[in-house]
């Protein structure tokens, strides 16, 4: 008889990453893939990225993407069921689809407060009903919630952020304790300050100050996060389950 | 329907077995939660499964996921999901109701609640 770790081995597995068009999300469907699994992932409209990964794969044999809008729970429920048809599992999600919005909480345009509480929070919880459908037939699965260091230590000008990644934190104890008996784990990961687009207009002063102020003495980059992803989600990390593990170089201590 | 009701207790046996393995058989009438051991998890696994084979999610707007008792419940609500007519199935509505096993694991899940929270 195979252990769960050899059947889980024993065939592609199948990655869905909300918002893998670009930054953050695109490093990690680009990670994922370069690991042989089958990648999914959704974005209103196509990233030069998005172009070249379906271009250089056609019959959509390891890459899949489609066109929806990231705040509409049947669009996402309806992208779950059809990866689900294309690919016949789901093996693992990367909820990292995120907006931000700085500013003091009094001057924050109601808007903003509802699209970052919809974006960060809810498509997330949506995401991952629809793919739990797929993933407790299975008996198995691992879901990795990309929550953020403002979730762990305040800062000024990101309660609604913070907020709503503090509110994933929560989202992956519960369920992990929740889904665990059916061989399903979620985790948490918390980048703090990367090179990335959110960080691209920082001066040069602001990233020293970051630097110095972070033990490992360096802004992280997209792959410090990704190999902590695909370690979550791979069959080495089975017995971890309901973590909350910030990619941060020390600076929340 | 028949196939229907076929189905649906084939989804059904094959969860219980993963934890009943002598269990060879399963009837319609028999409660999900006192006679069959089932949790509410299993449930979940179960109507994930029908989706997955039906394309159909009862639960989603049609009916109430507390309302499930028996695999018969369970195929009462799916056939709304193949019927044009808007009444309810007679034999579903006409049966009679034994206490509630989805109502019974929500007791569960507040006693437990309770129970950590005095620690």
């Amino acid at each position: 008889m195979k252990t769960k770790k050899e059947s889980m081995t024993a065939e592609r597995q199948v990655a869905i990453v909300s918002g893998g068009s670009r930054g953050l999300g695109r490093a990690i469907v680009a990670d994922l893939l370069r690991r042989d699994m089958i990648v999914a992932t959704f974005s209103r409209s196509k990233t030069p990225f998005i172009e070249q990964r379906l271009a250089a794969d056609p019959q959509a044999e390891s890459f899949h993407w489609a066109s929806i809008d990231g705040a509409d729970p049947q669009a996402l429920a309806g992208f779950a069921r059809d990866v689900l048809r294309r690919y016949g599992r789901i093996d693992a999600l990367v909820n990292n689809m995120a907006v931000t919005g700085d500013g003091l909480l009094t001057m924050i345009r109601d808007a903003d407060i509802h699209a970052q509480v919809s974006i960060n929070l809810e498509s997330a919880i949506f995401l991952t009903r629809a793919c739990l459908k797929g993933m407790l037939p299975q008996g198995s699965g691992s879901i990795v919630n990309i929550s953020s260091v403002n979730a762990l230590r305040g800062h000024a000008g990101v309660s609604i952020y913070s907020a709503t990644k503090a509110a994933l934190i929560g989202l992956t104890k519960s369920l992990a304790v929740e889904v665990g008996p059916a061989g399903i784990r979620i985790n948490c990961v918390a980048p703090g300050y990367f090179d990335s687009d959110m960080t691209s207009g920082f001066t040069d002063d602001q990233r020293a100050r970051i630097a110095r102020r972070t033990p490992l003495r360096r802004l992280g980059t997209v792959e410090d996060i990704a190999n902590l992803i695909w370690f979550l989600l791979s069959p080495e990390a089975e017995f971890i389950t309901a973590q909350v593990i910030a990619v941060d170089g020390g600076f929340v201590g | 329907m028949e196939n229907l009701n076929e189905t649906i207790l084939a989804v059904v046996l094959d969860v219980v077995q993963e934890k009943s393995p002598e269990i060879e058989a399963v009837r319609p009438d028999q409660m999900l939660v006192e006679d069959l051991g089932l949790r509410s998890l299993d449930l979940a696994r179960i109507i994930a499964k029908l989706e997955m084979k039906l394309d159909v999610d009862p639960f989603a707007e049609l009916v109430a996921v507390t309302s499930i008792r028996t695999s018969g419940d369970l195929s009462a609500a799916y056939a709304k999901c193949f019927s044009t007519d808007e009444e309810p199935a007679p034999e579903a509505a006409n049966r009679p109701r034994p206490p509630r096993a989805g109502l019974a694991s929500q007791r569960e899940l507040r006693q437990k609640a309770r129970g950590e929270q005095s620690q």
